[in-house]
């Protein structure tokens, strides 16, 4: 872009300096965050976006949940709130806006104004590091693993490869490189916004906002997909209780006393490295393999030693890591097996609006199907009756990026309905846009216990937890 | 350097070679296979039929080029070999019905029974029983009478051998699933205990029956005679495969056995009963091959 390539002489001249000034903001930035917790919608911001969170009255939702600061690690600092607000929401009901944002460097140029240093350096920043000037990324694939929220300013500028930043997608090698792809797509659109002639000075205008909305959107495919809501308090009933559970397979000893809890109504991520018996967990708790030792509960109602059938009929719905669909079978049939007696119209219409292959190839065997429509019948089997608990081994496994959108939209979808689910999840993109609570393990035993949000706002523990698994397996 | 840069690529020809006769028809050999069969069956009765004319009279003759060389019409035996077909057509309905219970069970339980085929003779023995226990029903020149008697001599047949399929999965088969070698042992002696206890119930005489009055015979068209009770075996054969064919596609437990056969642990646990299926489908194959069992004997005329 022809912006970037004329702010190029002035790089060099501010080459020592920017150094320094980079430096400081990030100092300053992080002791606000860390005494606030809140990002303070007056820091000097580098471009128009992202635009100031809110007032609490808009989206009372996002807003953090005390509990959890007190559950979690006492020693993970406070996080900001790193939901990127949808701008549509940025007009509240009686037309009011939020206070505009600080100016861009662009908006200096225009208006003719000495360019405060600040400013200066925060836009060197978001030109420097260059890869390619076009908006289109180079691989949407892996950008589609950056959750959308990551525009809060600080982290934002790329200076920042410390592992203590709570930054939520923080990739130490080519996938930052991706970052900075996806945030010069960003930029330009904003340059294309503010090229349209808008008056830089007065109100954010939700129309070029709206615009910008488009980089995310072709991103990661819908932008709500990935951005993470706050984990509420789970302190509700327990759903599903696994305690001390053992399990062999021939002469080998898989699980060595899992301990798990599944809240009523939430999503529950299992996440680990291969091998370390998550499958074997959903498959014990499903009742194909029998516990040696230890308990399940559903409820309160003891699923330990029940077959697969009863334990199907008491409201388990179970999605294999290998799908189990019947490939001879017709999809209709695939599902009408899972139906209890007749097809809920209602609710098939929703489960075809979700996955709409499901609607194309209601007749052909499901043989027939690619491996992402196969994830889809075996998810939508899955969910044509309502169950209690939904057992989701794998879902987005060997998918493409845009599929793994819709898929994660779906169990959303689900989610909001208030089913509870627990979900085993190698990408971790994926467990955090879905998980509200989470558990990590290791070598036959749950080793990490905790909220999404815990897990999610310290890359420390997550490296230690999860290792290279998340970074490599995705 | 010129050189290297002047060095042409060798001529892209890629070659296709011709496919051989048995790729070119082989996935269309099934089909094939009838009509070819069928002309080399047409075939074979026609030369025997026109054989004896030929080479010996030239022998006799010691002069071939005196031989006369003369051929029957093509349609000399056609009603032969129309009688021939059917009574094939009856023969193949009746392994059928008998042998669909076996691989309904190998299918879905992955069971290798070898006591098959003692279901079969108790099938063909409770049958036979029934028949000689209503000599008059069997001798009453009206056909519905016949049909009723040979109707409650399946319905006994299946019966039993259903009981028995039951009693056999529970007791011989339940310990060894998963396990062929064993499976093939322990059904191997249910078969031979089965055998036994036939010798021991009906005696280890061979036992004459006579069919029921109005299956007796034939039936002509123009010169072309069939037999009234292989015509009643095909079709018997064709309506058991009809119902097998729409309780397998049309209903639910149909629906569980197919998919089933192909992930068992799926069907579980989407809530299916299995092993009750599994069950059901181990009596519905001993009571087909107690069906089969009772065309054998009366085809056969004796037990």
């Amino acid at each position: 872009m022809s912006e970037g390539d004329g702010d190029r002489p002035s790089e060099e001249d501010m080459a020592g300096r920017r150094a320094d000034r980079l430096g400081r903001a990030l100092m300053q930035a992080r002791a606000k965050r860390q005494t606030s917790g809140v990002p303070s919608a007056g820091e000097p911001r580098p471009s128009r976006l992202p635009p100031p969170p809110p007032p609490p009255d808009l989206e009372p939702i996002q807003q953090r949940s005390p509990d959890i600061s007190e559950q979690g690690q006492a020693s993970a600092p406070v996080a900001p709130k790193t939901t990127k607000p949808p701008l549509r929401n940025l007009r509240s009901k009686d037309g009011r806006l939020p206070p505009p944002p600080p100016l861009d460097i662009e908006e200096y140029k225009e208006l003719g104004l000495p360019i405060p240093a600040e400013v200066l350096a925060a836009a060197k920043a978001d030109v420097q590091p260059a890869p390619s000037d076009t908006a289109e990324p180079q691989d949407p694939g892996l950008l589609v693993l950056q959750p959308s929220e990551r525009v809060d300013p600080p982290e934002d500028m790329g200076i920042d490869e410390s592992p203590t930043e709570p930054v939520i997608t923080e990739r130490p090698t080519e996938e930052s490189q991706e970052s900075e792809d996806a945030k010069h797509a960003r930029m330009w659109h904003q340059h294309r916004a503010l090229g349209k002639g808008l008056p830089a000075d007065t109100e954010l205008d939700p129309g070029p906002a709206d615009e910008l909305d488009v980089a995310p959107r072709l991103l990661f495919g819908s932008q709500d997909t990935f951005s993470h809501t706050p984990a509420p308090a789970f302190d509700g009933p327990a759903l599903l209780t696994v305690s001390n559970l053992c399990t062999n397979i021939a002469q080998y000893q898989i699980l060595r006393g899992v301990d798990l809890t599944v809240p009523e109504g939430a999503v529950t991520m299992l996440l680990g490295r291969n091998g370390a018996g998550k499958t074997t967990t959903m498959r014990t708790i499903m009742g194909l393999w029998q516990s040696r030792l230890g308990s399940v509960e559903l409820g309160d109602r003891l699923l330990t030693g029940l077959s697969p059938t009863a334990i199907a009929r008491l409201g388990v719905g179970y999605v294999p890591e290998d799908m189990g669909v019947f490939s001879d079978l017709t999809v209709e049939e695939n599902m009408r097996l899972a139906a209890r007696a007749r097809f809920d119209r209602e609710r098939l219409d929703w489960l075809m609006a979700c996955f709409p292959p499901l609607r194309t190839f209601w007749r052909s065997p499901a043989g027939l199907l690619s491996g992402g429509q196969k994830q889809m019948l075996s998810l939508a089997r899955a969910m044509v009756e309502p169950r209690q608990l939904y057992l989701i081994d794998e879902p987005t496994k060997g998918l493409a990026p845009a599929i793994v959108a819709s898929l994660v939209e779906a169990l959303r979808k689900l989610k909001d309905d208030g089913a509870s689910m627990l979900i085993v999840e190698q990408n971790y993109a994926v467990a955090q846009a879905l998980g509200d609570t989470c558990a990590v393990m290791d070598d036959g035993k749950v080793i990490w216990n905790g909220t999404m949000h815990d897990l999610a706002i310290d890359s420390t523990l997550r490296d230690r937890l999860l290792g290279l698994s998340m970074e490599t397996s995705a | 350097m010129s050189d290297t840069n002047t060095a042409t690529a060798p001529g892209h020809t890629p070659r296709m070679e011709r496919l051989s006769i048995s790729d070119r028809i082989g996935a269309a050999m099934p089909y094939l296979l009838v009509p070819f069969l069928i002309a080399i069956g047409f075939g074979a009765i026609w030369l025997q039929a026109t054989w004896s004319s030929l080479p010996i009279q030239a022998m006799l003759d010691g002069d071939l080029t005196g031989a006369t060389w003369a051929l029957e019409p093509w349609d000399a035996r056609l009603s032969s070999w129309l009688t021939l077909t059917v009574s094939g057509l009856a023969m193949g309905m009746m392994i059928f019905v008998m042998a669909s219970g076996l691989t309904l069970v190998f299918g879905l339980m992955d069971v290798i029974n070898f006591g098959h085929g003692a279901f079969v003779s108790v099938g063909a023995f409770v049958g036979v029983s029934v028949l000689l226990m209503y000599p008059e029903m069997a001798a009453a020149p009206l056909l519905q009478t016949n049909l009723a008697l040979i109707g409650m001599a399946v319905a006994a047949a299946m019966l039993a051998t259903g009981v028995m399929g039951w009693v056999f999965e529970r007791v011989i088969v339940r310990p060894v699933y998963g396990a062929h070698l064993k499976q093939i042992l322990v059904t191997m002696g249910g078969l031979i205990i089965v055998e036994e206890l036939i010798h021991v119930v009906w005696g280890p005489e061979e036992i004459f029956i006579t069919r029921p009055e109005m299956l007796k015979g034939a039936i002509s068209f123009g010169d072309v005679a069939l037999e009234t009770y292989r015509l009643v075996a095909v079709g018997a054969g064709v309506i058991v495969f009809i119902l097998m064919q729409m309780v397998l596609r049309q209903t639910k437990i149909g629906l569980i056995v197919r998919a089933g056969v192909q992930n068992g642990e799926m069907v579980q646990a989407l809530g299916h009963r299995l092993r009750l299926v599994f069950v059901m489908v181990f009596i519905a194959g001993s009571a087909l091959a107690g069906l089969g069992g009772v065309m054998w004997g009366l085809s056969t005329k004796r037990s």
